[in-house]
């Protein structure tokens, strides 16, 4: 990737990633959260890894950022007016803040980053060593993720079920408990 | 195509390699050429495709590993895509082709039989084809050079080389073709619209635009077609463009745009037609011939959703944010099965290429029926037909717009342009769905038993027709084939009525979703159980 393309893509990451926490209005947050998975998933192509960059796109953009939109829509989130929050919070926000950066300042000090670029074989980043990887040596850990995710879904339903004669979704919680 | 085990010539590519026995007297004369073809086709020889070779032309193996080995010009390794060869043998050397190969190396920070990591280039030595004296040998570096371009390489740009300019030029070129294919689609559904549902629906349709309204008066004639598509745009573009109070500005003026450029950015995978030859270059015709095509592709359709999304929520209006959650929960919902039924043509044909799987769809069975996926993938064709429609939010699917209770759903507070472009962009959808369904289940530009050389008709018939026409002919295959789907369409459109919601979600979940899944497991049984997994 030429360099003046991987400063432009990584300023316009940094700059709508920047959006999502200043922007005000929950909406442009989303949509700024959007424009930062996209230049990351351009970055992830430019990069050889074309399918982790597709994939990025089509799950994270165009698939879990939906379901953000839902939430915001369905909870009616509205444009936040002015700071809110305890003191507390804010402080404890402030410390946290602070020990990320500090722990940045560490990781990226000059003598750590004498990264060594290594040549990657011709195929790498396609979908046929990508999955050659996930369906040999993280086999166990590909399989068991999916049963994971199918017992996320089904618990979520159990929870969220009406039984028939029932308004509340709390007494079909009782039932199947 | 690095360590394809499997290696398998395809039909045209056989075709090429039939005509080529008739011109040689032994098979052994014929092994040059017929390797020149494998590395055309794989990019490189591996031993696999030696094999191959071997087997296809009954020679022993040993003897095609001996004429592979004594000729430089073939690849035993993969190779990028421009190959930089620099003669460095002493009166090369002595006129300066060091300094070459260490221009190149320093550039492009390879050794020589190494190939960039982008896989561009890659650099090799040669020994010079003229050994005639000094003078000669120089000219021959140069026209070497200048043919793959270390000099340029060392002017800092690597897009300044001209073969890659070359691709540049013919890539816009394909670009702007194919924006404006679809846009020309688009129109042609417009006109399809008015005048076509009328015919379907016993009406007489628009037939008062004219030229001018004035023109009418005076007896001028209805120019049909002309009429709606210039009247239409015409009128919408020159409304006010109204902004609701309360309506949030950027959102609504983006919202538009954001519905129109995803399906216009997809356009650009679709291969229109086969590689074509001008002036000594090869030419695939599609926009963009990536090898991730497939993922490409949903990954745009994926984000076509905002567009409607953001529309109904920024116009401040309950019945516009009705539609667009509508539009979004339906988008989400049938995306998931239109990348099932993609997914198991993906299988089918074991790449992500567009261009390569309509590739894997020439040819034919028994003698006479064309290797079109719908044969092989007929309920995948039903999935995406289905899906597509649902897609493009068209009726027996258009939940998102239902004008009796919603009045226009998510661009209920659209006028004018914006309009106009959402309109479009519901063409254009209805094109692509034409064409997707065209490039994996109709063979895209293939024609039945047409060759690389010519027809071959079921009978034993054989047409023979020069290559220019060969492909040009593919091009208008595929444009007749996207028209028919699309007229196909319209005609369902204006049959069937509109689903109600709780149809429209037991559909997408309890109907294609399980199809599909259970689509794509039988096609992994029988590509398992027919060897061709990779």
């Amino acid at each position: 990737m030429p360099p003046f393309l991987y400063i432009f893509l990584g300023a316009l990451a940094v700059v709508s990633a920047l959006g999502v926490i200043i922007q005000r209005n929950p909406i442009h947050s989303l949509l700024a959260l959007i424009a930062t998975l996209m230049t990351v998933a351009i970055l992830f192509i430019a990069e050889d890894a074309v399918v982790v960059g597709f994939l990025q796109i089509i799950v994270y953009a165009g698939a879990i950022m939906v379901l953000f939109l839902f939430v915001i829509w369905l909870l009616n989130l509205q444009v936040e007016t002015g700071p809110t929050g305890h003191l507390a919070l804010k402080l404890f926000g402030s410390l946290a803040a602070a020990l990320l950066v500090t722990e940045l300042i560490f990781i990226l000090a000059p003598h750590h980053l004498q990264v060594k670029f290594t040549h990657e074989p011709v195929g790498y980043g396609s979908l046929a060593s990508l999955a050659g990887k996930l369906f040999t040596d993280y086999l166990v850990a590909f399989e068991v993720t999916s049963v994971l995710l199918l017992a996320a879904v089904v618990g979520s339903i159990a929870l969220a079920r009406r039984l028939p004669g029932t308004d509340d979704p709390r007494a079909a919680r009782k039932i199947a408990s | 195509m690095p360590g394809n085990p499997q290696p398998k010539f395809s039909d045209a590519a056989l075709a090429e390699y039939r005509q080529l026995l008739g011109r040689y007297p032994t098979r052994q004369a014929a092994l040059l050429p017929t390797l020149w073809i494998a590395q055309r086709e794989f990019g490189w020889l591996s031993d696999e495709t030696l094999d191959y070779v071997a087997h296809l032309m009954e020679l022993p193996r040993a003897h095609v590993r001996a004429v592979v080995s004594f000729y430089t010009m073939f690849h035993r390794k993969p190779v990028g895509r421009y190959l930089l060869d620099v003669c460095t043998n002493l009166s090369c050397r002595l006129r300066g082709a060091d300094k070459i190969v260490g221009c190149i190396r320093r550039r492009l920070k390879i050794e020589i039989g190494e190939t960039t990591p982008d896989g561009k280039f890659t650099l090799g030595s040669a020994e010079c084809m003229r050994h005639a004296g000094p003078r000669r040998c120089s000219s021959s570096i140069r026209t070497r050079t200048s043919k793959t371009s270390p000099k340029k390489a060392s002017s800092n740009s690597s897009t300044s080389l001209p073969p890659v300019t070359i691709e540049l030029i013919a890539g816009a070129i394909k670009a702007i073709l194919m924006i404006v294919t679809a846009l020309g689609l688009s129109l042609f559904l417009l006109y399809f619209e008015r005048k076509g549902s009328a015919l379907i629906q016993d009406r007489i349709g628009s037939n008062r635009a004219t030229l001018t309204g004035f023109g009418k008066r005076m007896g001028m004639p209805n120019l049909g077609i002309i009429n709606t598509t210039i009247a239409d745009p015409v009128k919408m573009f020159t409304k006010e463009d109204f902004i609701p109070a309360g309506a949030d500005k950027f959102l609504h003026t983006l919202a538009p745009f954001l519905s129109l450029f995803p399906v216009m950015i997809t356009f650009v995978v679709i291969p229109f037609g086969d590689t074509i030859s001008i002036a000594g270059h090869r030419i695939g015709l599609e926009a963009a011939n990536l090898n991730a095509g497939a993922l490409y592709l949903l990954a745009t359709i994926g984000l076509g959703v905002y567009g409607s999304a953001l529309a109904g929520w920024s116009s401040n209006n309950r019945w516009a944010l009705l539609g667009g959650i509508r539009a979004t929960a339906q988008m989400i919902s049938y995306e998931l099965a239109m990348g099932l039924a993609i997914v198991s043509v993906i299988m089918t044909f074991g790449t992500l290429n567009l261009q390569e799987i309509v590739r894997g769809q020439g040819g034919v069975w028994f003698g006479f029926l064309p290797r079109w996926a719908i044969f092989t993938q007929p309920l995948a064709f039903i999935l995406l037909l289905v899906a597509g429609a649902a897609e493009s939010k068209r009726i027996p699917f258009d939940l998102p717009e239902s004008e009796s209770e919603l009045i226009q759903g998510y661009f209920i507070e659209y006028s004018g342009g914006k309009q106009a472009v959402f309109m479009l962009t519901d063409f254009a959808e209805q094109a692509l769905v034409a064409m997707l369904l065209t490039t994996f289940f109709l063979g895209g530009w293939q024609i039945p038993w047409l060759m690389r050389d010519g027809f071959h008709l079921p009978g034993g018939a054989f047409l023979a027709l020069p290559a220019l026409a060969i492909s040009l002919m593919g091009v208008v295959a595929f444009l007749v084939k996207v028209v028919a789907l699309c007229m196909f369409l319209g005609m369902v459109r204006w049959t069937l009525p509109r689903f109600r919601y709780d149809q429209l979600m037991r559909l997408g979940w309890k109907g294609l979703v399980p199809l599909g899944l259970f689509n794509v497991l039988v096609t992994a049984f029988v590509v398992v159980a027919t060897g061709r997994v990779q």
